[in-house]
């Protein structure tokens, strides 16, 4: 078998945020998959990595948290294949921090009462598109070229960072999400927002902090000519969509702006039927731009 | 997430130099700081000032710490007592219990029900079937903290 043939088959570790608020990010990874040939399999009994909450007050918990996901994902074949931009920051980190530091590496090993499996690749969905899957590859696989639809690729914290962890692109200069959207036929457009916080999840303790700093970011992306805002984590998802209503009310102002994962944007131009890309369970409805723009 | 803070991160830095640890344990700032990692990327210094946050947290967390900012540690607290319960998150519990703990009982009401007509949050939780392993991490992790073999 050549390279080229060989076939992609990850380990799938979806997090507790894929299997409800943002079911359409599973629903569509799936789709996506499926059209593009890539095996998933999820890992079986996985357990919530903890996140942010864990790592802010009690990290050994939240290294041991995700110690014990690397190791329930060693019993499924193939590099781990993570959509979640927390969960694939905690699960780089805690690989990072287990294979520097030989005593923290011991506590977790107490913690979990077996030994840290450190030998897994982490990657995130964009990386198996962009890298192992190939954009030359995935531009030939497009079935309905997203063309005229202006893209704001939003980065937001967790897909580069922390800084000292080896990680999916440039920490201050990424463009992995713009080379996918170009490679399946969409305009990206230059802003000033791309790498700033959403909130994260003061979303639950203090929302007014969240409508201040996803209004900016919401701002910027309707000032630089978007159509839509690209993202690639369920919080920025839940902040940007679920709260860009109350936003709007509160700043009097009107963006209308549409906010979709990045597999369900390749998952419509390279043929997942549209009722399989989870776009009913958006808040801000997609469907009259996509119809604009021709791409339903 | 700086222009929330009283002791923005620079001053934050610049306090510990001094040793006034205590002020900033007794501000808000630790509290208001959402791990985005900006300022550990930026700072020109490599000062990892996310890193230095998450042990101010800790610090502050094991002594039950004289914080202003008591909603952020009760969000930190239901979710860390979700993982131990149900081995994953439950959203609804989640948001349900902080509003009723918090004395916010209409936070949020209207947009419970438009997330759960598009099964945005589901109003029961399949318990993961191996639960009783998180409750052994969690219990392992107390009996070295007991013993003084963890911090």
């Amino acid at each position: 078998m050549t390279a080229s043939k060989k076939l992609l088959n990850y380990a799938y570790y979806p997090g507790c945020s894929l299997h409800a608020s943002a079911k359409e990010y599973d629903i569509s990874t799936r789709g996506v998959c499926k059209v593009l040939k890539i095996g998933l399999e999820e890992v079986p009994d996985w357990f919530c990595c903890g996140a942010t909450p864990a790592h802010n007050v009690d990290e050994l918990l939240s290294l041991s948290l995700c110690a014990k996901n690397l190791s329930l994902a060693e019993e499924v074949e193939g590099d781990l294949a993570v959509a979640c931009a927390a969960c694939f920051s905690r699960l780089k980190t805690t690989q990072h921090h287990l294979r520097n530091n030989d005593i923290q590496r011991k506590q977790v090993e107490t913690a979990i009462a077996a030994p840290a499996p450190l030998g897994k690749k982490v990657k995130h969905m964009l990386e198996i598109l962009a890298k192992d899957y190939g954009l030359d590859k995935l531009a030939a696989a497009v079935t309905r070229p997203l063309t005229g639809l202006k893209v704001a690729c939003y980065y937001g914290c967790l897909l580069t960072r922390p800084p000292d962890v080896p990680n999916l692109d440039c920490v201050e200069a990424p463009t992995i999400m713009e080379d996918v959207l170009n490679a399946v036929g969409a305009e990206t457009v230059a802003w000033s927002h791309r790498l700033e916080c959403c909130g994260a999840n003061f979303t639950l303790s203090r929302p007014g902090v969240v409508l201040q700093l996803s209004n900016a970011i919401l701002d910027s992306a309707k000032a630089a000519g978007a159509d839509c805002i690209l993202v690639a984590c369920p919080l920025c998802h839940g902040n940007l969509d679920i709260r860009q209503k109350e936003i709007e009310g509160v700043y009097n102002v009107s963006y209308g702006l549409p906010i979709f994962y990045i597999t369900q944007m390749v998952g419509l131009a390279v043929g997942v039927p549209a009722t399989r890309l989870g776009l009913e369970s958006m808040m801000v409805n997609p469907l009259p731009l996509l119809k604009e723009k021709n791409l339903l | 997430m700086a222009s929330f803070m009283e002791h923005p991160p620079n001053r934050v830095v610049r306090l510990l130099q001094l040793g006034q640890w205590e002020r900033v344990l007794a501000g808000r700032s630790i509290w208001y700081c959402a791990s985005c990692e900006t300022c550990a990327t930026r700072c020109p210094n490599k000062v990892n000032l996310a890193a230095i946050m998450d042990a101010l947290r800790k610090l502050s967390w094991d002594a039950d710490g004289p914080s202003k900012e008591s909603f952020v540690q009760l969000a930190n607290r239901l979710f860390i007592d979700n993982i131990r319960t149900y081995g994953r998150q439950y959203e609804l519990r989640l948001g349900a219990v902080f509003n009723v703990k918090s004395g916010q009982f209409m936070k949020d009401l209207l947009l419970g029900p438009k997330l759960l007509s598009r099964g945005k949050l589901k109003m029961f939780h399949s318990k993961n079937k191996n639960v009783g392993e998180i409750e052994n991490i969690f219990a392992r992790i107390e009996e070295m903290r007991k013993k003084g073999e963890a911090p």
